[in-house]
């Protein structure tokens, strides 16, 4: 039941990560600073709560804000970095962000993590982790962003979105904002990565920097890619995909370290494999995708 | 902080080494780079598996060394050969972000086959003929026989890849399709050839890297990455200055790095590296190609 | 096409260049070149190819910084104003381009959606919030999108992709798309380019109804001097970088 539960909580936190993702590569920036916005919201709330006695909420909220204005302040130079090279901005950005706290041995106990983050409470109540409660709130967070995503895609602004990414020219020509609108998903996207990585501190109750590398986020983009880029029930079939691979992999009865290599080998051929092949992911498949359409 | 001044010429002597390391993943970089106007995220990933399958070769295989070094380096340069046909020659030109995210995909793949393969600790060449004895000695600076060995490779290659590229016919024609691919098509050079070709150098020269990596600081299957990051962090400040321009700019890469850990501890030699990509991302857009220019303002 | 009601501002309008340079390495595309224009009517810039005539339409609309020189609109400097100011919806310039830029992830109809000016939805909390309010206006934007594509020939290709489409029709697309909003001045550059014959003059028609009904200044470039005479009311010639008004006969 434990193991079950905590295979459902681990979906539900890559569904968090690929949604947040979304956006963000709806906008034309294919980014890989997911594990460092994860890292900022569980750092946030482990400090918060530990070290600052704030309530989990507050922390969580705290974490949110603080992952926006990162998100923000990652993406500002996008502006006048070519395309190409924003992927190794973003890389660079989350690398930093991981070193900074496994360095930073004062403030975040380095390496060795900081444990025993108390539970998570909202309003008085406590959801320990571990519980189906705990579970269902996740998911439950889970389902009000896609709501939100569904509503932001199919909105005017959504297809202007679109259209900056498309064309940057055509769309100034046409008088569309491409730098705001560019800030505004980087922030919602960090953001959403943050909110993740709080619950994800609750969940383990144990925070260090080592999970939060680069293929944390290269799995995300792999979940948000495979699922279909364009589709958000897609993007959560993606994520469950993934964020079941590993603890059932260790199911099978393979040792620690060869369950994770195995996972990175299955998960970044599927990447290679898709970009090449199939670029609208599973969901463009439901939708008998086009080449060339954006899906 | 005398302390400090006292091990300084320690410090820079072991980042002209560890400089001399980044150059030549710089210069293989640069290759791939130019002519193909792509960034290789593989370089490091590619280096590594050479120095892997060396390894895998001479300790496992029982070949002795030189030979190993022998087949490891081309096989490397074959693997990159694979990897542009398979992967960039259809992606380049599809998008600007396809390859990159494909080879992010494979790069996580090969370090999870090396893991899986050869384990995650990190394991040390068996050294024939021994390399570590020091040859020289001034002051705090210990020279072993492989410094020396790097830094001559260093020299060596670098100077034969700006020979070859400046006189042979083979180097000039891989030049004018760095400088203007339209242009050299119309003058008969086979685009496709050359990107092979290319690439398989590149490759080669990886392998060589990854294989005097491996034997300097010993091999785990996460060392691809930080050298992906350094190379792709020379090639940008090479730029259009070309094989001197990596050579310069790994050393001071090396040096810089070097100082550093010397005057603010060990644990933070990755964070320095990336500080400087993101300072250099920030002040400096205009990228590897600096002669192409934007047509539109910035809009 | 949207009636012309829908324009609040329907004064004259006047579009100043002075003495606009610029030059790409040692190239001088534009010397010292000047026009002035007033909106409405319908304005050819003809010249032979390389004569500067899409750097000059580049440097009005603000994708290309001149190295000296000014834009005026009514006596309002814009020359430091960056191309999305200048395109802003209801007090803009729209413009299109030699090698028209569509959307290619986007259908024919969506393509022209883009230039629809919503009044709602256009932010992100309004996005998230008013599914209500912009929903209505969503179908009705629908609605004038189709009836524009039809207007320039392309009813039958409403779900079709750019990249499934002939050279002509993404050149039509384009121009649906720019007229949609109803700009002040629009700069078309070589609009009659790839146009099937037959649909030549069915353009020309609606330049110079749109420029009417809209209150619309239409510049037109073109290196043929035929089609573009017969429609201007004013007539400008580039010719080594400086710009020259032909007599109308």
């Amino acid at each position: 039941m434990g193991f079950f539960i905590h295979v459902t909580v681990s979906c539900g936190l890559m569904a968090m990560l690929s949604l947040g993702l979304m956006l963000i590569v709806r906008s034309g920036v294919y980014s890989v600073a997911s594990a460092g916005f994860y890292l900022v919201g569980a750092y946030c709330t482990a400090l918060g709560t530990l070290k600052l006695g704030l309530s989990p909420g507050f922390a969580l909220v705290l974490g949110a804000v603080l992952g926006a204005i990162l998100g923000i302040f990652c993406i500002a130079p996008a502006y006048r970095v070519r395309e190409d090279r924003l992927l190794i901005l973003t890389l660079g950005f989350a690398e930093s962000l991981r070193l900074v706290c496994a360095n930073s041995r004062s403030v975040t106990n380095g390496a060795m993590g900081l444990s025993g983050i108390p539970h998570f409470s909202l309003l008085g109540v406590n959801i320990k982790p571990g519980t189906i409660a705990f579970a269902g709130f996740v998911w439950l967070i889970v389902g009000i962003i896609c709501l939100l995503l569904i509503r932001l895609v199919k909105s005017p602004w959504g297809l202007r979105i679109d259209a900056a990414r498309d064309d940057r020219v055509a769309a100034t020509s046409l008088g569309i904002q491409v730098a705001r609108p560019l800030y505004i998903v980087h922030a919602a996207g960090a953001s959403l990565a943050a909110v993740a990585g709080s619950l994800y501190a609750h969940h383990m109750a144990f925070v260090s920097p080592a999970p939060f590398t680069v293929v944390l986020s290269v799995f995300a983009l792999c979940a948000l890619l495979l699922g279909g880029r364009g589709s958000v029930k897609g993007v959560i079939l993606g994520a469950i995909l993934i964020g079941a691979g590993l603890p059932l992999l260790q199911l099978v009865g393979t040792p620690e370290y060869s369950a994770s290599a195995i996972r990175q080998i299955v998960f970044g051929v599927a990447l290679a494999v898709l970009t090449i092949w199939l670029p609208g992911g599973i969901g463009g498949i439901w939708r008998g995708a086009k080449s060339d359409r954006w899906e | 902080m005398e302390v400090f001044l006292k091990s300084l010429p320690a410090q820079i002597a072991n980042g002209i080494i560890v400089g001399a390391i980044y150059g030549l993943i710089g210069l293989s970089m640069l290759l791939i780079s130019n002519v193909m106007k792509l960034v290789d995220l593989l370089r490091g990933d590619l280096a590594i598996t050479g120095a892997y399958l060396c390894f895998w070769l001479s300790a496992l295989c029982g070949f002795p060394f030189a030979v190993s070094i022998t087949l490891a380096v081309p096989l490397t340069g074959v693997l990159g050969l694979v990897v542009e046909r398979s992967v960039y020659r259809p992606l380049a030109r599809r998008s600007h972000y396809a390859p990159l995210v494909a080879a992010l995909g494979l790069s996580i793949a090969i370090q999870g086959a090396l893991q899986l393969l050869f384990g995650p600790e990190m394991i040390g060449f068996e050294q024939t003929p021994p390399l570590l004895p020091k040859v020289a000695e001034w002051g705090l600076i210990r020279l072993s026989r492989l410094d020396v060995i790097l830094v001559l490779s260093f020299v060596l290659l670098t100077s034969l890849l700006h020979y070859f590229l400046t006189r042979t016919r083979l180097g000039l024609g891989l030049l004018a399709v760095a400088d203007d691919e339209e242009a050299s098509y119309s003058c008969g050079i086979a685009r496709n050839k050359v990107y092979s070709f290319s690439f398989f150098v590149a490759s080669s020269i990886a392998g060589i890297v990854g294989i005097l990596y491996g034997l300097q600081y010993g091999l785990e299957p996460g060392a691809g990455f930080g050298l992906t990051i350094r190379a792709f962090i020379i090639a940008s400040l090479a730029g259009s200055r070309g094989v001197l321009g990596a050579a310069i700019a790994g050393l001071a890469l090396g040096v810089v790095e070097s100082v550093c850990t010397g005057l603010l501890g060990a644990n933070y030699r990755d964070s320095y590296t990336f500080l400087v990509l993101l300072v250099l991302l920030w002040i400096w857009p205009e990228g590897l190609f600096g002669r192409i220019q934007k047509r539109y303002a910035r809009i | 096409m949207i009636g012309g009601s829908s324009r609040i501002v329907s004064n004259l309008v006047q579009v100043r260049v002075s003495r606009i340079c610029k030059h790409f390495g040692g190239v001088v595309a534009l010397d010292n070149a000047s026009f002035e224009l007033f909106a409405p009517g319908i304005f050819g810039f003809v010249g032979e190819n390389g004569s500067g005539k899409t750097t000059l339409f580049d440097i009005v609309c603000g994708l290309v910084r001149p190295d000296s020189g000014s834009v005026l609109v009514n006596k309002h400097d814009i020359t430091t104003w960056s191309a999305t100011r200048r395109g802003k919806f209801g007090l803009g310039f729209g413009r299109s381009f030699q090698h028209p830029r569509l959307f290619a992830s986007m259908t024919a109809l969506e393509n022209v959606l883009v230039g629809y000016p919503f009044s709602k939805g256009t932010s992100w909390d309004e996005a998230i919030l008013g599914r209500v309010k912009y929903g209505e206006q969503l179908s009705s934007a629908r609605d004038v999108a189709r009836q524009q594509l039809d207007l320039l020939g392309l009813g039958d290709n409403e779900r079709s992709y750019p990249a499934e489409m002939s050279f002509g029709q993404r050149k039509r697309l384009e121009i649906a798309r720019v007229l949609l909003e109803q700009p002040r001045f629009v700069w078309l550059d070589e609009p009659f380019s790839g146009v099937e014959q037959g649909l030549v003059t069915r353009l020309a028609e609606l330049l110079t109804h749109f420029s009417e009904s809209a209150s619309s200044g239409v510049c037109i470039i073109d290196h043929r001097m035929e089609v573009v005479r017969d429609i201007s009311t004013r007539l400008f010639q580039l010719h080594n970088g400086k710009i020259v008004e032909l007599a109308q006969s």
